[in-house]
């Protein structure tokens, strides 16, 4: 305590300026040499050999060895090897060096608002060079994480620049002193003054936020992840865990949907719409490894385990030339690295599911780390205690598991290997059991190659498996199962080069092949009435070849340009049929097929996607950015539900359907108020789309031979403008986003059947006009928090019933043009009390519980509205419509989750 | 522990969902002709109906179209006119024959429709009908969802169908009448008395039977999906009751009725494979609950157009099918595993519901 009392009243002392002794401690040179000797014998050596007091807690320093030589070199370098990677830090006082724990430094910081300057070089070469390189990384201080896309601002030069995938950073920067502003979500902010006398590294620790302090400096990366990036939205595994959700599942999909531009159907939904986009226009990476069915349990839940992953980034626009394939989004989930220091294990337990997660160092090294996470429902056992026989004949369980290994070869030799694996299986009081698996894998290494060349390599695997089984509980003879699916294989390599503070170059390529079995009747029983059956499997070959720059073309004016060239080759082998040009595509005017072998080239499609993207920087910290980008995609989900199912199936681009292509403009104004911890930004858009998949009417999509005799390709375009203010810091935080958007379709064909709605605009299924997303979270006191969430948007376009009529003696509708109607208004308000865990970190057990309500004041939100004909003896002899809501009362969950 | 159960099931009954009469404001829209047409190779069955939709909403009935006319041609270069029997309601005067093609042209309100040429199937031939006894289990929700099991016996009955090349599509019409007969009271104090055919004779008794209209889901039946069944086996045609239970309305309850049996008058329809598709979307639209993963909706397509104005819209169909017509009884006696089957040779016309006291049955009656 006595130790603790005099570095208190050291740093009052500081506080009134008593620092300037410290530069000439510094200055002083030191020799010696340790070989594997308590460290304390270092410190002796300091106060006998060169009279320096140096202050300590024995305890602090137990089993902390040196073994280091020092021929004349500057104090503080030395004490920065010395202590650079330890729990221990340094800080000078006069002619006297203070040790203490790093969590000590951190309280000091916030005290007293006091810094110390950090000299990267030896001081002996100072004005030596004009410029260096700065190289470094910056970790979680708490664990030892590496944070990806933490934030790096020279406040005096005004650049900015974030962390790459492994946490790392490289710029060139003026030598002299700078200040820098490093910022993490959900971290403290750190000021940091540094002395850059040549190139060299630095280690920098963020420290999550505490919640101490009446006002803590919390700053949220909206910056980007190059010089010009807009259209992008950003969740942490953290923000992801604050939000109230559905049944305490923390569920990264339903976090992203509170951004700006990205919605959802509804609660049963699989997957999200990103400014007005279908779902399978969405590319999500794992890792790198593309994901076909992103949904648990009918959607309630995301397949990802919210606790293996890192970060998500959502590209909606400004789309860098190394990503391409999917036209609305990509969206690129990085999972977490295991622990390099020590074994953790942690997870949570909910009401219907339970998930775990154990990371810990591969080895002894510290460098590598291993992570294996899982979640399990119990769903099914609850089902089965039901009173309600629906719910007792119902199956509904899933699982995943998801794992990686983190090998550091060096420090800039990094090899991940990722593997996913889940199942899902339900069915709803009916004959239909739905089971559909997902098994990813992807291997990504990142090699510094000398100090401005990052090579990025990946490959991955990715395979989604659905199973339909058609039971009769009294003829097993037409029981059937129904199988579709698509496997991916890929590899992708991106190299990049840094020739200075002021550019980024980067290019390469992707080449990756598809296999996709559209559809397939297998008899279940031996004894069967059933004819095996089976639309042949789809090939294809992908490729792409891309570069792209960043370069500072002024202090002010920022570009960000690139090229991707996509080609897409279907394979055989295949039967093609010709259809009769003088009608639309069926299967009486088929007048003549061509016949493809094994790996024939059927039909190959191709596009150059430019990419262009400007940031002008303003006086006042604001910047305005444009960006276009074009892509190519070149598969299909095939569905006409209203919302996306496990049992749609994919499509390529073969013969007959022309790739979808999107063209896409964004315009945004950003600013960040510091003072008040706001960030602000505008953008608005305008898309516009060729070859989008529809339907005619009464189309038969499964088990169809001939499925281009149902489809129509159809034009549209998308415009939005997306508001979004973030409150990132103090207690209470949050944001706002609103989104003001439409999305239109279009069938202007030759042949009547080819035609919706007379061939004028129409709105798209998920086309809502207004959506408005509100978070907030208030930290009561320091282990409790409050979060609230409330969403607004417009009801859906749907189709319904306008007429009536008899026919056969039984009363018919016919329905209104497409999409004609909407639903209503769809909003909800979920809120959450949370307990958070022990922050002693010598605690063993740290446990947390969470309490939340989704849809506190039970609004009935439609899911669908649709005409039944029960509804007749309902309402007096009238047609009824009905309306779903799959949750209509408010629905209370409560969650611990535990760590040790 | 099992407090702990009936928590987490009641957290997943509040997660049910719900689902409750919606009101649209639905736009006034202009309201479209619909031709409903059946021409088979019994004269007596052909029909044709004019008539117009209503809105959604609207509480009127459909009106039928006056001043239409309407012709059926064959590919043989025959053509007739059909006479119109009421307003907008059409017979024929000749039977199709199977394997001829025919079309439709309806004059109405300035415009003419005109279907394709559609080709009747072989007349059906229906002689492997059977029953079986069965039991069902209904539940019956009471307002949280909570069933109430109830035990229905009765009977099923099946149909072996064959498979040609020509004929593959089946439709049915079973409209069928409930027997019950009601023995005299006994005398006071003495037992309830059985039915008459156990008594001996025919004592005084009355005789009951009661109509049930085919409603609902068109029965069809074709090769399954994905099938390639050279017969249809066991094509389930209809579940009937084997007690007067509930069947008998409130007014009509009397006490010591007795089932005698079912009378089933059977309609088959021969189809192509293009009104068994129709009448699979008709199905969808009958069966419709919006349910998780539902098709968005089931718009029925006419297979005839506006010629004169090709963006004029009608609804629809022009159902060119092959007919038989077959009558049998069928019984199967609760609590047992005999059942009586029998076509019935004569088949009678049956009034409308009633009942008649009397020693004798009525003439179209039959016994077990």
């Amino acid at each position: 305590m006595a130790l603790r009392h005099l570095f208190v009243n050291l740093i009052c002392f500081g506080l009134l300026g008593f620092v300037s002794a410290q530069d000439e401690i510094k200055e002083i040179r030191i020799s010696g040499s340790y070989q594997s000797v308590p460290v304390q014998e270092f410190l002796n050596d300091l106060t006998q050999n060169y009279h320096l007091n140096v202050y300590y807690k024995q305890g602090w320093l137990d089993g902390m060895s040196i073994q280091a030589t020092f021929n004349d070199i500057p104090l503080i370098q030395a004490l920065n090897r010395v202590f650079g990677q330890r729990k221990v830090t340094y800080r000078f006082f006069q002619n006297s060096i203070v040790l203490y724990p790093r969590e000590l430094r951190g309280e000091t910081i916030r005290t007293d608002g006091e810094q110390t300057v950090i000299y990267v070089g030896d001081p002996i070469n100072r004005g030596r060079y004009k410029k260096a390189t700065l190289q470094g990384m910056i970790t979680d201080g708490k664990v030892g994480d590496r944070l990806v896309g933490a934030v790096i601002q020279i406040t005096d030069l005004g650049k900015t620049i974030s962390t790459d995938g492994q946490g790392g950073f490289e710029m060139e920067l003026p030598t002299g002193r700078h200040q820098l502003q490093l910022s993490y979500m959900g971290f403290e902010m750190r000021a940091q003054e540094i002395d850059l006398i040549e190139s060299g590294e630095i280690l920098f620790e963020l420290f999550e936020e505490t919640h101490e302090l009446d006002e803590i400096a919390v700053k949220a990366d909206n910056l980007g992840s190059s010089r010009t990036q807009m259209s992008m939205a950003r969740v942490n595994a953290k923000t992801i865990k604050e939000l109230p959700v559905l049944m305490g599942e923390a569920d990264v999909i339903k976090s992203m949907v509170m951004m700006p531009g990205v919605q959802s159907v509804g609660e049963l939904s699989s997957g999200f719409n990103v400014r007005g986009g279908n779902t399978d226009q969405n590319l999500v990476l794992l890792d790198g490894a593309p994901i076909y069915n992103t949904s648990h349990l009918f959607g309630f839940f995301s397949m990802l385990n919210p606790d293996g992953i890192s970060d998500v980034i959502l590209y909606k626009g400004g789309l860098p030339a190394s990503y391409g394939d999917r036209v609305a989004s990509v969206m690129d989930v990085q999972l977490k690295a295991g622990n390099t220091n020590k074994l953790e294990f942690y997870g949570g337990l909910g009401l219907i599911n339970s998930r775990f997660t154990l990371e810990g160092p591969l080895v002894n090294d510290k460098k590598s780390s291993f992570l294996l996470g899982g979640r399990s429902t119990y769903s099914d056992w609850i089902l089965r205690q039901m009173r309600n026989v629906k719910f007792r004949n119902s199956v509904a369980h899933f699982y995943d598991l998801n794992g990686n290994v983190n090998l550091q070869l060096s420090d800039k030799n990094n090899l991940k290997l990722m593997g996913y694996a889940s199942s899902d299986e339900f069915n709803l009081n009916s004959n239909s059991v739905y089971q559909y698996d997902n098994l990813i894998g992807a291997l990504n290494w990142r090699l510094g190659i000398g100090p401005k060349v990052v090579s990025d390599f990946n490959a991955s695997y990715s395979r989604y498996k659905f199973n339909l089984s058609e039971e009769y509980e009294n003829n097993s003879a037409l029981e059937y199962k129904m199988k579709t699916g698509i496997e991916y294989l890929g590899t992708k390599y991106n190299l990049i080069f840094l020739p200075n503070g002021r550019m980024k170059l980067n290019a390469g390529f992707q080449l990756n092949w598809q296999n996709l079995n559209p559809g397939e009747i297998v008899p279940s029983e031996k004894v069967t009435s059933i004819e095996y059956e089976k639309v042949s499997d789809e090939q294809a070959l992908g490729s792409a070849a891309f570069a792209g720059a960043e370069v500072d073309l002024s202090d002010r004016l920022s570009m960000t340009a690139g090229l991707r060239y996509s080609r897409f080759s279907a394979l055989g082998e295949a039967t093609i049929y010709l259809y009769d040009p003088n009608y639309s595509p069926s299967a009486e005017h088929i007048i003549d097929s061509l016949q493809f072998g094994k790996n024939d080239v059927i039909k190959t499609w191709q596009g150059l996607e430019p990419r262009l993207s400007f940031k002008l920087s303003l006086n006042d910290g604001s910047s305005f950015r444009w960006a276009y980008q074009r892509v190519h995609q070149y598969l299909s989900q095939i569905s006409n539900t209203s919302v996306i199912s496990p049992a749609d199936f994919w499509k390529i681009s073969d013969y007959h359907t022309s790739p979808l292509i999107s063209d896409q403009v964004a315009v945004g104004y950003f600013k960040d108020f510091t003072r008040k911890g706001l960030e602000t930004s505008v953008e608005a858009y305008y898309k516009r789309l060729q070859n989008l998949v529809e339907y005619k009417n009464g189309a038969q999509l499964v088990m169809n031979h001939h499925l281009e005799t149902d489809i129509i390709q159809a034009d549209g375009y998308a415009y939005g403008l997306e508001l979004y203010v973030k409150k990132a810091t103090g207690r209470l935080n949050g944001w706002l986003s609103y989104t003001y958007s439409r999305t239109m379709r279009k069938t202007d064909n030759e042949f009547d059947e080819e035609i919706i709605n007379n061939g004028k605009y129409y709105p798209s299924v998920y086309d809502k006009p207004h959506d408005l997303s509100v978070i907030a979270n208030y930290q009561i006191a320091r282990r409790w928090r409050l979060s609230g969430n409330f969403v607004l948007s417009s009801g859906r376009p749907t189709t319904l019933p306008e007429l009536r009529y008899s026919y056969g003696g039984e009363q018919m509708v016919y329905y209104s043009d497409r999409n004609k109607y909407r639903m209503p208004t769809y909003h909800r308000f979920d809120v959450s009390l949370t307990f958070d865990e022990n922050l002693k970190r010598k605690r063993m057990w740290k446990g947390s519980w969470t309490i939340s309500i989704y849809n506190l004041y039970a609004r009935k939100n439609p899911y669908s509205i649709y005409y039944q004909r029960q509804a007749e003896d309902l309402s007096g002899g009238l047609f009824g419509l009905y309306k779903f809501s799959v949750i209509g009362i408010p629905v209370p969950s409560i969650t611990y989750n535990f760590r040790f | 522990m099992k407090k702990y159960i009936a928590i987490l099931a009641g957290f997943c009954t509040l997660l049910s969902a719900c689902e409750e009469v919606y009101n649209a404001n639905l736009s006034e829209v202009e309201n479209l002709l619909v031709i409903e047409a059946l021409l088979t190779n019994d004269a007596s069955k052909n029909y044709v109906k004019i008539a117009k939709t209503q809105n959604f909403y609207s509480r009127k009935g459909q009106q039928r179209v006056a001043g239409t006319t309407v012709t059926i041609s064959d590919k043989s270069g025959n053509s007739y006119s059909l006479p119109e029997n009421s307003t907008g309601y059409f017979i024929t005067e000749f039977s199709a024959v199977p394997g001829e093609s025919y079309r439709i042209r309806v004059e109405a309100e300035g415009e003419v429709y005109e279907s394709g040429y559609e080709t009747i199937p072989p007349v059906v031939s229906v002689d492997s009908i059977y029953v079986q006894p069965e039991t069902t289990i209904a539940y019956i929700y009471n307002d949280l969802g909570e069933p109430t099991a109830t035990e229905i016996t009765g009977m099923t009955v099946f149909a072996d169908l064959s498979l040609t090349e020509d004929l593959r599509y089946y439709r049915f019409s079973l409209p069928r009448t409930m027997e019950y007969v009601v023995p005299p009271p006994p005398p006071t104090g003495s037992p309830k008395p059985g039915p008459p055919w156990e008594q001996g004779g025919s004592p005084e008794s009355i005789w009951g039977w009661m109509n049930f209209r085919q409603s609902g889901v068109f029965p069809i039946h074709g090769p399954a999906t994905y099938g390639s069944e050279s017969v249809l086996k066991k094509r389930k045609l209809l579940f009937l009751r084997n007690t007067v239970g509930t069947l008998l309305s409130a007014s009509r309850v009397i006490d010591g009725a007795y089932m005698v049996g079912w009378i089933v008058d059977m309609s088959v329809f021969g189809m192509n494979e293009k009104s068994y598709k129709f009448y699979e979307s008709v199905n969808d639209q009958l069966k419709a609950e919006g349910k998780l993963f539902d098709a968005v909706y089931a718009q029925l397509t006419p297979n005839f157009t506006c010629i004169t104005n090709p963006g004029k819209k009608a609804l629809g169909y022009f159902e060119v099918s092959s007919y038989a017509y077959r009558r049998f009884f069928v019984m199967a006696l609760a609590g047992s595993d005999h059942t009586y089957f029998h076509y019935v040779e004569h088949p009678w016309p049956i009034p409308v519901s009633g009942e008649i006291e009397g020693s004798n049955p009525p003439v179209f009656w039959e016994n077990r």
